[in-house]
């Protein structure tokens, strides 16, 4: 992580006696794009809310830069903010958005103009200044919403579900505009989203909450082939959660439906016999033992969906059963149902979660 | 059957055009017949020309504009609060502003005359200013179901909550929220509350009378009782102002600030 820029400190915030957010610690670099992923009513937009200067914490710190900002008004944080829904003011038009925050801190007209015109050139829509919300697109409003947050040169911005309105194709676009303008800014951004795809594809770092809590910090790559929670798991990505009893821990050796299998790493703090969620990604399993997989398992294709590129294939061991893609090829068609297979997977892309099975 | 109820349809609306028109018609045409020789408009040259009219109707102008500018002080803050920070406090504002409609102007005249004659402790009917201020804080209560109403249902066709937060990270403070953002978005409904207290205080003849003030309705009321056809062109030049406000209302709807597309 760079140089830390914000850092928040046991972070608490009840609503009504009902906690939402609850004990958060978390600290972000200058410069840093992070995520805060995860499902609705998790905490993350009050955390957001709280660093906008929205909420006001029940306890805890909010830190920019060493200095305590929590009895700070939002309108003298020097943050930016973009919303879910856009937020322009419908009564100005395109220009008056953006120079908004430079008129309210008092920029002379000229400078503002000035301002007014790199940021619209910035976000691609020079020559609309002169246009009023109501003529635009959504995908266009939210990157007037981006420039109106960013024409103050504020020291954070703050990006709540912005892509969440939009459709699909204009999401996609959108997403790697707003990360290429971050980068080229250097502007620490703390972006709020429940997409795993869009935190994937766009954070330097992605914090996972659930519950009021934070259940993993890491980089995408880390969040996505190393989750440490059955939830983290289950969560990013497709996962198969599978049910094992430790054979024996200190050689990493577990059974799954009483075929012995390796975990990479030693479970020595683990107990024989004990049982433990463990994960494998779709993309890790492949049929027939094909390659040179060092673990593989006998079970039966329970089923079989086409998805076109993709044939997803189901296969049954005996309590558990998981999920594996292969590639669609049309000189060899999917396997029957009911046909015994066996599988073969890296005894590293077994992942043992924190936490007994459920 | 389709023809048989759209005829049926065509009676009902016709009755009832009838029965709103027809009265106003007829006060028209006699205001016109003030010489035996024909129909003449000279009822209105006489009211026109009379300096009490002039007088009695720019006051009531004046005692409006400042109902309206007092009514707005009072009604935007307190409609944008409640729906910002209090939404509980709804219910019991809505009823605290609907209150004027079921006390009679007698009652609340009176009211006021027992609270602020010349041996209570704010004396003002003592003055004349004193006097023209009691007559506008009157009239601002009276008007409060209208213009509250009218600013709420503004502040319901716009996001205050987003559109507050927005500008406020941006660094705008709540007086620059109020008269830059949210006021310009509901201008619209601010107006039609304001035509709408225009139309109520051209018109009010109870509390006016009851403080001793030469309102437009106690001038109307005077020529009434004395005179045959000039109250009725009165009543003509009366209705022609309320329409006029209103219309003014349609008109200013065209203007409203667009909500934007979402996709």
């Amino acid at each position: 992580m760079a140089e830390e820029f914000l850092r928040i400190e046991a972070l608490v915030k009840a609503f009504a006696g009902n906690q939402v957010v609850k004990g958060v610690d978390a600290s972000f670099g200058k410069g840093e794009f992070v995520t805060l992923l995860g499902p609705s009513g998790c905490g993350k937009t009050t955390i957001l809310r709280m660093i906008a200067g929205f909420e006001r914490p029940t306890s805890g710190q909010i830190l920019v830069e060493g200095k305590d900002i929590s009895p700070l008004p939002p309108n003298r944080r020097k943050i930016g903010m973009v919303f879910q829904a856009y937020a322009l003011f419908p009564n100005m038009n395109i220009e008056d958005n953006v120079g908004f925050g430079l008129k309210v801190a008092g920029v002379p007209a000229e400078q503002r103009r000035a301002r007014v015109a790199e940021m619209l050139k910035l976000i691609g829509l020079p020559g609309f200044g002169k246009r009023f919300p109501f003529e635009m697109s959504g995908g266009q409003q939210q990157r007037v919403a981006l420039a109106r947050a960013l024409a103050p040169k504020p020291r954070m911005l703050l990006l709540d579900e912005p892509l969440s309105a939009l459709d699909a194709k204009i999401r996609i676009s959108l997403r790697d505009e707003i990360r290429s303008l971050q980068r080229s800014l250097g502007i620490t951004t703390i972006f709020v989203t429940h997409d795993q795809e869009e935190a994937l594809s766009m954070s330097d770092r992605i914090v996972v909450m659930n519950e009021g809590r934070i259940e993993q910090i890491g980089a995408p790559f880390e969040i996505y082939n190393f989750p440490r929670t059955r939830f983290v798991a289950s969560f990013v990505g497709t996962l198969n959660i599978l049910r094992a009893k430790v054979v024996d821990g200190a050689s990493g050796r577990i059974a799954i439906d009483d075929q012995q299998v390796l975990t990479a790493r030693s479970m020595g703090t683990l107990q024989d016999g004990e049982v433990r969620s463990v994960a494998l990604r779709p993309e890790s399993v492949v049929l027939d033992g094909a390659g040179d997989k060092r673990n593989s398992m006998q079970g039966t294709i329970e089923e079989v969906s086409f998805l076109g590129a993709v044939v997803r294939v189901r296969v049954r061991f005996r309590d558990n059963a998981i999920s594996l893609d292969t590639f669609n090829n049309p000189s060899s068609p999917p396997p029957e149902r009911g046909a015994p297979v066996t599988v073969s997977f890296q005894p590293e892309d077994l992942l043992v979660l924190e936490g007994e099975a459920h | 059957m389709k023809r048989g109820s759209r005829f049926w349809s065509w009676v009902i609306f016709g009755l009832t055009v009838a029965y709103f028109i027809l009265p106003l018609i007829a006060t028209f045409e006699f205001s016109l017949r003030i010489r035996r020789e024909g129909y003449t408009f000279d009822a209105y040259a006489i009211v026109f020309a009379d300096p009490k009219f002039q007088q009695t109707f720019l006051y009531s102008i004046v005692i409006g504009i400042c109902t309206i500018i007092v009514g707005l002080l009072i009604t935007v803050p307190a409609a944008y609060y409640v729906r910002l920070k209090a939404p509980q406090l709804r219910p019991i504002i809505e009823f605290v502003t609907l209150l004027p409609l079921v006390i009679p102007a007698i009652i609340l005249v009176f009211g006021y005359i027992r609270l602020y004659n010349s041996s209570s402790i704010l004396p003002l009917t003592n003055s004349n200013l004193g006097t023209d201020v009691l007559l506008t804080f009157a009239y601002v209560a009276l008007a409060l179901p209208y213009m509250y109403r009218a600013v709420d249902t503004g502040l319901r066709t716009i996001d205050v909550r987003t559109l507050t937060e927005a500008a406020n990270i941006l660094g705008a403070s709540q007086v620059t929220i109020i008269s830059r953002v949210i006021f310009p978005n509901i201008i619209v409904a601010v107006l039609s509350g304001a035509f709408l207290t225009l139309a109520i205080v051209i018109g009010e003849f109870t509390i006016a009378s009851l403080l001793n003030r030469q309102v437009f309705g106690v001038y109307m009321q005077n020529i009434g009782a004395n005179k045959a056809y000039t109250p009725q062109a009165l009543a003509v030049v009366s209705f022609v102002i309320t329409w006029g406000a209103m219309g003014m209302i349609q008109l200013l709807a065209r203007f409203a600030p667009k909500t934007a597309r979402t996709t």
